[in-house]
């Protein structure tokens, strides 16, 4: 009874030792296949033009300053040339 | 204290602007040597220009300067961006509309018959970054009106600010960029249909703290050829002066390059260009046929109006 319980033991902790280690060989050996294709399969690069983008430099409306004086000549004028 | 020089220089007037007086003069040469360049480089109508070079070199392969090859990467860039609607290759049908010598020397009313059509595009433009060579199509002219100034106004900005100064303004017939530290408050920049006009002519008055504006109109550089109105602005798919939609458009963007483009496109487009201009998120003043302004894309409504 002994010798057989401890057999049976011995293949339950078998069995679990082995799907954990099939799970992480899988896992890794899932990684290792997904880095090689990535390398092997270079892919295509798509030309893009950069476009431009108006976030950074918005015109702000013209502040008063310590006077409270809005007046103020401006430094340049944008118009047709 | 802001400093001020003006002179003229590619066909239209320049002007200077440094937060600090004692950064002008070193600023005014750095924009002077940067404009020579440009003019040498890029006018069409110099014939010892070196674009003028390359037109006449068209169907072989061509060394180039790093300046006209810079400057042709940008104008290729923006035909890109703007689906052809700003198109470096409208050499040819700008000489065929009456638009082939400085603006000032134009006759009042030009009597030539002319045959317009689309310009080449340009695809018809080869760049061999690697040899710094330029290949045109067979017949191709290139016009770089369109981006060369407002690259010029790039350029000479940050080498005004290289030159020592702390912030710099540099307009170029009112296409303008800024670099450097602002005036407290930003620069104050009235945004009006032409440049030249006196500063009560009305218009909104903007601030800007970085990046660059550019105004395209039709309302100036026109002419009369056979007696039809003319202007400087062409729709490449007719090779024509562009129908006119809206008159007058003005955008902010981070570059002057960008901004000349988007609002040439602007012009080009009509009624189209605002979707494209939000797309981006590009602020723009748009002035209709009739004078009826639209502010777009954050564009601040006028405080103060130099009216």
């Amino acid at each position: 009874m002994h010798d057989g319980g401890m057999s049976r033991e011995q293949a339950v902790r078998m069995i679990r030792l082995w799907t954990i280690a099939s799970g992480v060989a899988g896992f890794g050996l899932t990684a290792v296949l997904g880095v090689v294709a990535a390398h092997s399969f270079a892919g295509r690069t798509i030309a893009t033009t950069r476009v431009p983008t108006g976030s950074d430099v918005a015109p702000q409306a013209v502040a008063p300053d310590s006077l409270g004086n809005t007046n103020q000549p401006p430094a340049a004028v944008s118009g047709g040339s | 204290m802001l400093a001020t020089a003006e002179f003229r220089s590619l066909g239209t007037g320049v002007r200077v602007v440094t937060a600090e007086a004692d950064d002008l003069d070193a600023a005014v040469a750095a924009v002077q040597r940067v404009l020579t360049e440009i003019d040498a480089t890029c006018s069409r109508f110099r014939e010892d220009s070196e674009i003028s070079q390359l037109n006449r070199a068209a169907g072989r392969p061509t060394p180039v300067s790093p300046l006209l090859f810079c400057a042709l990467r940008a104008a290729v860039r923006v035909g890109r961006m703007t689906a052809g609607a700003v198109d470096p290759t409208v050499g040819t049908a700008m000489r065929i509309i009456g638009y082939d010598r400085d603006f000032a020397a134009l006759p009042s009313d030009g009597t030539v018959k002319i045959a317009v059509r689309p310009v080449p595009g340009y695809e018809a433009i080869a760049l061999d970054g690697a040899r710094q060579f330029v290949t045109l199509q067979p017949d191709v002219e290139i016009d770089l009106g369109a981006t060369a100034k407002a690259l010029a106004a790039d350029l000479a900005a940050k080498a005004a600010f290289d030159a020592g100064g702390d912030g710099v303004l540099v307009s170029l017939g009112g296409d303008m960029a800024v670099v450097g530290s602002a005036p407290m408050g930003g620069w104050p920049i009235l945004v009006a249909e032409d440049h030249a006009a006196a500063r009560d002519q009305g218009g909104d008055v903007i601030a800007l703290t970085a990046g660059a504006i550019a105004t395209s109109s039709t309302t100036v550089r026109r002419w009369r050829q056979g007696g039809s109105a003319r202007h400087h602005i062409i729709d490449p798919q007719t090779g024509a002066s562009a129908a006119v939609y809206w008159r007058t458009a003005s955008v902010v963007a981070a570059t002057c390059v960008d901004a000349n483009a988007a609002a040439t496109a602007s012009i080009v487009w009509g009624e189209r260009a605002v979707a494209w201009l939000a797309q981006y998120g590009l602020a723009a003043r748009l002035v209709g046929a009739d004078g009826t302004v639209t502010r777009a894309n954050g564009w601040p409504l006028p405080v103060l109006s130099a009216a």
